[in-house]
């Protein structure tokens, strides 16, 4: 009855603060717009030079050039993707140009190049030689670039002795990862994020009782903390559920391919609602007004943000784990199990029960914030003073 | 405890760190009665209040509600409604919204809340408002949607913290009635500032500063017992030259203080009706001819200045 009485009043009210509530709602569908933008102005691309020091070996009447061969066949191969390969005469202007970050990778053809190679084929025995490769080697862009070149070398290598490696090189992409784009990719994260988002207004539409004093009477009447809490706490997960639904029709508009079942995205969302108001409980008990919400909130927002793996992986010690589902610190924030469960529904298109270990992970995580955000609730604002 | 009582408090103390904002405090408040309770800013009555309504937390005391010591906050909720100074509403609620709302925080079913709320805002004269958000009304019917959010539940003790304040004159006279009404059937503890407000309203009256209580009584006793007394103006009539010091010579040993202002007497004393003629009789004897004679009685103001003092407290 009180319940249904708070859930009521929370939601007229809500609706009432009409402009609060759209930019509630609005702010994670604006942050995968802006994400999409960026993903499609920022073309990666692994800048890679090529110094070729091979001499070649005669043939017949002609110069046979093996190092211009293999230049020539990877740059035509790799004209569409985003490996830009350019041919370069001088070692000093190369590392020139990767210690100025405007080239990832330099190889270097050696002078017996051709000779070795052409030996190898007649013989059908290996005559070694070097390519050596030079670059920044914490860069990423290195690390690919050079992966990806090696590959290109191998290819033209075995393609020309016939000498082949003993395995063949087959790659199986999971679900449907090897379909997602960069910002596909990022939607799992950007959806959890719109959740994230709801903190602060939800903590402020439980402080703001407090702040302006109405508290008072709800003190001096027979409701309880946690009736008020709940009764509030029904109508945020509500703008919750309809800020994920709203940052999904967005994504979608934007070229996201929903490949996974509706219904387990769906209780992720619910769940993850609920566990981001039932933290906000705890902030809006150590804050006695919206400013302090807004200051103190960002901390534990943050928190949630960047070291939950939502905007980025992390990686942190497993401590153990529930079924598949590796428990680290990071999973103490509840965000961290919901990206993990987005992510299997989403890209890999795993089912409910794939996801049990992080919904157990999440109902336990709601179940601490909620109480421990009803017991300080209670203690600093509910009680005589 | 005497069930004749609606609200008692024994030895209330409340500190605040080095500050004792209420001072063991013995106060009964009779059943059915209006009472006042006074003091300057400062003096402990929002914080005697609140104590008395659980909100804070006594450092030592007890009070007694019906005769029922207060242990817990379950024992006044139904008991108790206060209508706090400030003006505590829900602004992006309709006045009918926020009443049915606080009825059903009461445990009082929707329907039962409805109809008290509507009773209510009749008697407020807020009807024609009952739809509109609560941050449109004006600060007065604001005040008064404030004072019908503490009686819907229809308590016994209504605890009304400057009900008058920021008023016009026009609401003033309303919400006095109103308070009068309610008082037919209930406890009215009234705090103020405005002394015409509680001499009006109240069957008797507390005054308490620093925290202690300095008196309880009817106001009329309190008039006639505390301060200068009332005050008679005489104006001595030019003939043959005014002397007014002469006069205040003669009858300075009848009354408590005397003074002048150009040709006119003041005096200060108390019971002055039966004294006047002794007074005008005296000035004859003494060649002095009266003219017009003012007399104005003693206030709770007078009696509030004179046990508290003239001094600002903030």
């Amino acid at each position: 009855m009180k319940l249904l009485s708070v859930i009521r009043k929370s939601f007229k009210e809500q609706v009432r603060s009409f402009w609060l509530l759209v930019l509630t709602i609005s702010t994670a569908p604006f942050f995968v717009i802006v994400y999409y933008l960026i993903t499609q102005s920022y073309e990666v691309s692994y800048d890679v030079l090529i110094l070729n020091n091979d001499t070649g070996i005669q043939s017949t009447s002609t110069v046979l050039n093996h190092g211009a061969h293999l230049i020539k066949a990877i740059s035509d191969e790799n004209r569409e993707s985003s490996l830009i390969i350019k041919e370069i005469h001088s070692r000093k202007e190369a590392e020139k140009k990767i210690k100025n970050k405007r080239a990832d990778v330099l190889v270097i053809i050696p002078d017996n190049f051709s000779r070795q190679l052409d030996a190898t084929e007649k013989t059908q025995e290996i005559h070694p030689f070097d390519i050596e490769f030079v670059g920044d080697i914490t860069s990423q862009s290195y690390i690919i670039g050079a992966i990806w070149i090696h590959g290109l070398l191998s290819g033209y290598i075995t393609g020309f002795t016939n000498i082949g490696e003993p395995y063949n090189f087959v790659e199986t992409s999971i679900g449907v990862s090897g379909k997602r784009s960069d910002f596909e990719i990022a939607v799992p994260g950007l959806l959890i994020l719109s959740i994230i988002m709801l903190m602060l207004s939800a903590s402020s539409a439980i402080v703001v009782e407090a702040e302006k004093k109405t508290l008072v009477r709800l003190k001096i009447s027979k409701v309880t903390a946690l009736e008020f809490l709940c009764g509030v706490s029904v109508i945020q997960v509500l703008i919750g559920v309809s800020g994920v639904v709203l940052t999904l029709l967005v994504a979608l508009g934007f070229g996201f391919s929903f490949e996974g079942s509706f219904l387990p995205f769906l209780l992720i969302a619910v769940l993850t609602s609920l566990s981001i108001i039932a933290f906000s409980i705890i902030i809006a008990a150590f804050s006695k007004s919206v400013t302090q919400v807004l200051i103190a909130g960002n901390f534990p927002l943050f928190l949630f943000m960047f070291f939950s793996g939502v905007m980025f992986p992390l990686n942190t010690g497993e401590w153990f784990s529930i079924g598949d589902y590796g428990v680290s610190v990071i999973s103490l924030l509840s965000a961290s199990p919901a990206v993990s469960a987005l992510n299997k529904i989403l890209i890999m298109q795993q089912g409910l029960s794939d996801i049990l270990p992080e919904i157990f992970m999440l109902v336990l995580l709601t179940t601490i914030y909620f109480f421990v955000g009803v017991f300080f609730y209670r203690k600093r604002h509910m009680r005589s003073e | 405890m005497s069930n004749n009582y609606a609200i008692v408090t024994r030895n209330l103390v409340k500190k605040f760190g080095d500050l004792t904002a209420v001072d063991h405090l013995s106060l009964e408040v009779r059943r059915g009665e209006v009472f006042g309770f006074l003091g300057p800013n400062g003096a402990g009555k929002s914080t005697s209040i609140n104590m008395i309504c659980c909100l804070t937390k006594p450092t030592k005391g007890e009070v007694y509600i019906n005769g029922e010591r207060v242990t817990g906050r379950e024992k006044v909720i139904s008991r108790i409604g206060l209508c706090p100074q400030d003006i505590i509403i829900w602004p992006r609620l309709t006045c009918l919204e926020q009443l049915v709302f606080i009825g059903e925080m009461y445990g009082i079913a929707r329907r039962t809340a409805k109809s008290r709320a509507l009773d209510l805002l009749a008697r407020m004269e807020l009807t024609t408002k009952k739809n509109k958000l609560a941050h449109t009304l004006s600060g007065g019917m604001q005040r008064r949607l404030n004072i019908c959010l503490a009686l819907v539940h229809n308590p016994e003790i209504a605890v009304l913290d400057e009900p008058e304040a920021g008023l016009d004159p026009q609401s003033r006279i309303m919400v006095r009635a109103f308070i009068k009404e309610i008082a037919r059937e209930k406890t009215v503890i009234l705090t103020t500032h405005n002394m015409d407000e509680a001499e009006r309203l109240s069957d008797r009256v507390a005054i308490i500063d620093r925290g202690k209580l300095l008196l309880v009584d009817s106001p009329d006793n309190l008039k006639k017992s505390i301060g200068e007394g009332d005050v008679l103006e005489i104006e001595l009539k030019k003939k043959n030259g005014t002397d007014t010091g002469k006069a205040e010579k003669v009858i300075k040993t009848l009354v408590d203080s005397i003074s002048s202002h150009g040709n006119i007497l003041i005096i200060k004393t108390k019971n002055v009706v039966e004294k006047i003629q002794l007074i005008t009789n005296t000035l004859k004897k003494n060649n002095f001819e009266t003219g017009e004679i003012k007399l104005r009685g003693n206030t709770l103001e007078d009696v509030f200045i004179h046990l508290t003092g003239r001094r600002l407290r903030e």
